[in-house]
């Protein structure tokens, strides 16, 4: 039974591969390995992690906690260097954080600095762009607006709601106009009605604004809905076991698409590649 | 009409909670007062003045020049101790905490130096300086020096992984790592060292008064007790307490001012 | 290996400054720098071991008479205080008033008082350290009783035995910090009590030593003091840890 999963999971992700080959890929996840310690301590966080993302595609990746999502998305960021293997962006490999891209963290009450106001938040990474300071807060102010929040530029963060501070850091991540956008958990310290208004903020801005996204992310409803491709991490080491297209077209609402007879049989689909 | 009827109410509830602490206060001071003439009373009323005569002693030292002259002595050696202190003690705080190593190396020589109580070195520096104010700032220097320099390097060391990740992924240039990120985290930390640096310099200088001459406060307290001039030591003493009170609130209302945004003082004002 | 590189990165800088000291102070002729050498020697000839059981000992003795009374009597009436909001927020300003007033200033009041005796520095160290801890354990206290009011199924515990076994243990982290502070000014008091009243101890040692000129003593007295608070605030740190240790394994099955 185990092992009938398995080698259906095998030749998924060998199809997906074939279906978008390297060269086309945005940001190549290239067999990563890493191990955190060393000598006794040490610990194989990822087996050989290995997927592709193409231009303009959003995949989630999901799995189970614990087991080395936010560390992949550590080395797509180039905040982590991998024992070995390596992540390619545009063919060239990541070493250090890369010029355009952008990340969006789950604590997003520690990721905002809460001495600055919600639009100095906003503004301070286009300063290392050379961008002179009226533009800056320009690009904020807009960015806020598309999030909603033009009316709490001059706030603090820590003086909003917890899914405001998250629209914040959103909005901090598209003033600062990524071609890839990472984002680790997005939504999951927010409560249920905030989640889901943020997931449609997401599918929103992705029309308006062209990114490439990877979203890490354990909740599997939330992966189907807002993904072109969901990867499926697991086991000890971790090792990509299934990666599953989603084929719901680009117009997607809460109602109509998760009552979608299709999303249900990816949603499980999915549930059973994670409980492998 | 229906809005404005609970605001008087609250404004008055609001003033009827003023009086009660000034009740309270006033209370308080009375009680304070009593239990001091008690003590005067029991004790050798030579050594511990009764509350009249202190207070007669409080109308005639105040306008006197001595008085103004001692808090100017003790004054100016606490700040000029401090200023060399914080000159001295954050910078370096800050670059050794941001450096593991520089922190592993130096903390045994900052344990130990630290843990000198200064006011042992009050003879050398009489021999060195003689009952002067350089006397003062140095000794006031040695001792505040420490806490600056503890509580920068840690602070420095205190910033959120988090927040580091995010200036990392941004690219935040160095210059600007330091300014948003590096500083404001310290800065908490940085102020707890500023305020017992603060108490330990007034300690110090007072201590180094009472024991070498050296003139101010601290002096005319010795001065007032060896010459039978128990009430105007008082004064003194009295004096000494204000000045610690006050740093205590002047401290604690720059900590509100600069660290307006930091959980402590959030708590505090939403409470 | 690993361990070692870290041993050897504590043990450089120390090292390394003594042996400069030694190396610079070694042809000093100035009277107020020794070479390290002579303080050396007049460090084991005075210290070891007369002087610490003549001079050192005394010392000790009224600062851990006088830091014990303020622990316990600091403690209990915080405790007392704290069970009464009432009357903690009466007194509030002038217990405030009271830890903000430099102790060292009231001195030369013990002295006229209590005379140049024991009795007189002990309660000068008393009155130097109680305030840390009277005032942090009323804050310790009542901040464990505003989260434990909450819980009903600790109110049917005795009030001795929450007392014992859920708030103080509760309260222990602010109380072991007032504690803490407490320490250094108790070491200040004794010292400055021996150099004011010039009988023994350390201080006084030292303020002699000042009089007759004696540089070598005097830098023998402030390293031994540097040694002795070392050594205070290492034993500290050790009852810290145990304390707060005890703290978490008792919020551990709560959590
Ligand atoms: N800096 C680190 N040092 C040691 N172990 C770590 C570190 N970061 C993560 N780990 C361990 O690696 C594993 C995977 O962590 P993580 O990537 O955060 O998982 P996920 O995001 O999927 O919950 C966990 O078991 C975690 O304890
Ligand atoms: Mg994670």
């Amino acid at each position: 039974m185990a092992s009938a999963h398995a080698r259906t999971g095998v030749v998924t992700a060998e199809a997906a591969k074939r279906a978008a080959p390297d060269v086309d890929a945005h940001v190549h996840v290239d067999r990563l390995h890493h191990v955190f310690g060393r000598g006794a301590a040490a610990r194989t966080v990822l087996g050989s992690v290995d997927f592709t993302v193409a231009r303009g595609e959003h995949v989630s990746v999901v799995g189970p906690s614990g087991s080395g999502k936010t560390t992949v998305l550590r080395c797509v960021a180039g905040l982590l260097t991998p024992t070995s293997g390596q992540v390619r962006l545009d063919g060239a490999p990541v070493a250090g954080p890369p010029e355009s891209l952008a990340v969006v963290f789950q604590d997003y009450s520690r990721s905002l600095l809460p001495w600055l106001t919600v639009r100095s938040n906003v503004a301070l990474p286009l300063r290392g762009k050379g961008i002179p300071a009226p533009h800056r807060r320009e690009r904020a102010a807009e960015a806020l607006a598309a999030v909603g929040l033009k009316d709490s530029l001059h706030q603090y963060p820590w003086q909003l709601s917890g899914g405001m501070q998250q629209r914040v850091a959103i909005a901090r991540a598209l003033a600062y106009r990524p071609e890839v956008l990472l984002m680790d958990e997005p939504f999951a310290s927010v409560d249920a009605q905030t989640r889901s208004d943020l997931e449609d903020l997401v599918l929103r801005l992705k029309r308006v604004y062209a990114m490439t996204v990877i979203a890490v992310t354990h909740d599997i409803d939330e992966a189907v809905y807002l993904s072109d491709r969901v990867v499926v991490l697991s086991g000890h080491p971790a090792e990509v076991v299934e990666s599953v297209p989603i084929d719901l077209g680009a117009d997607r609402d809460q109602l109509t698409t998760k009552s979608d007879p299709r999303f249900a049989r990816l949603r499980a689909r999915v549930l059973r590649a994670v409980r492998h | 009409m229906a809005l404005t009827q609970p605001h008087r109410g609250r404004a008055a509830e609001h003033g009827a909670a003023l009086v009660s602490v000034a009740v309270r206060r006033i209370g308080l001071l009375v009680l304070a007062l009593a239990g001091w003439e008690l003590l005067a009373r029991i004790l050798d009323s030579r050594a511990v003045p009764a509350v009249a005569p202190a207070f007669d002693a409080l109308v005639s030292t105040v306008p006197s020049g001595p008085f103004w002259a001692a808090l100017g002595g003790t004054l100016q050696s606490w700040g000029l101790g401090m200023l060399l202190a914080a000159g001295i003690g954050l910078p370096l705080g800050l670059l050794i905490g941001s450096s593991p190593l520089a922190m592993r190396a130096t903390r045994g020589v900052v344990e130990f130096l630290r843990t000198v109580p200064a006011i042992m070195l009050v003879p050398l520096a009489v021999l060195l300086f003689g009952a002067t104010v350089e006397m003062k700032v140095v000794l006031i220097t040695l001792s505040a020096v420490w806490p600056l320099l503890v509580h920068a390097a840690y602070g420095i060391g205190h910033v959120d992984a988090v927040a580091r990740d995010s200036m990392r992924a941004f690219r935040l240039r160095r210059r600007d790592r330091v300014v948003f990120l590096y500083l404001p985290s310290a800065l908490p930390l940085v102020a707890t060292g500023l305020r017992v640096a603060a108490t330990v310099a007034l300690l110090i200088s007072i201590g180094a008064e009472i024991v070498t001459s050296a003139p101010g406060i601290g002096y005319e307290i010795a001065l007032g007790q060896a010459n039978n001039a128990a009430p105007r030591s008082f004064v003194y003493v009295l004096l000494s307490g204000l000045l610690g009170v006050g740093i205590n609130l002047g401290f604690g209302a720059l900590e509100r001012r600069v660290l307006f945004w930091h959980a402590s003082q959030r708590a505090r004002s939403t409470a | 290996m690993r361990h070692l590189r870290l041993v050897a990165q504590g043990l450089a800088l120390p090292l390394l400054l003594v042996g400069a000291w030694w190396w610079v102070s070694a042809d000093s002729t100035s009277p107020y720098f020794p070479p390290l050498r002579e303080i050396v020697a007049e460090f084991a000839d005075t210290w070891l071991f007369t002087g610490i059981r003549d001079v050192l000992l005394p010392t000790l003795g009224t600062f851990l008479a006088g830091y014990s009374i303020a622990i316990v009597a600091g403690v209990v009436l915080g405790v007392a205080l704290a069970a009464n909001d009432a009357v903690a927020g009466f007194l509030a300003p002038l217990l405030e008033f009271l830890r903000a007033l430099p102790p060292i200033a009231l001195v030369p009041a013990f002295i006229s008082v209590l005379g140049l005796g024991e009795e007189m520095r002990i309660s000068a160290v008393v009155f130097a350290s109680i305030w840390p801890v009277l005032l942090n354990t009323i804050d310790g206290v009542r901040g464990v009783d505003v989260v434990i009011r909450d819980s009903v199924t600790v109110f049917r515990v005795p009030r001795a035995q929450r007392l014992l076994f859920v708030t103080l243990p509760g309260a222990s982290p602010q109380i072991v910090a007032g504690v803490r502070v407490g320490l250094a000014l108790s070491l200040i008091a004794v010292i400055v009590t021996e150099m004011v009243t010039s009988a023994d101890g350390v201080g006084a040692f030292s303020r002699s030593a000042q009089l007759s000129f004696d540089l070598p003593a005097m830098w023998t007295a402030i390293i031994l003091m540097g040694f002795v608070g070392y050594t205070l605030n290492l034993l500290f740190d050790r009852l810290e840890k145990r304390t707060l240790r005890w703290h978490l394994r008792m919020r551990e099955p709560a959590s």
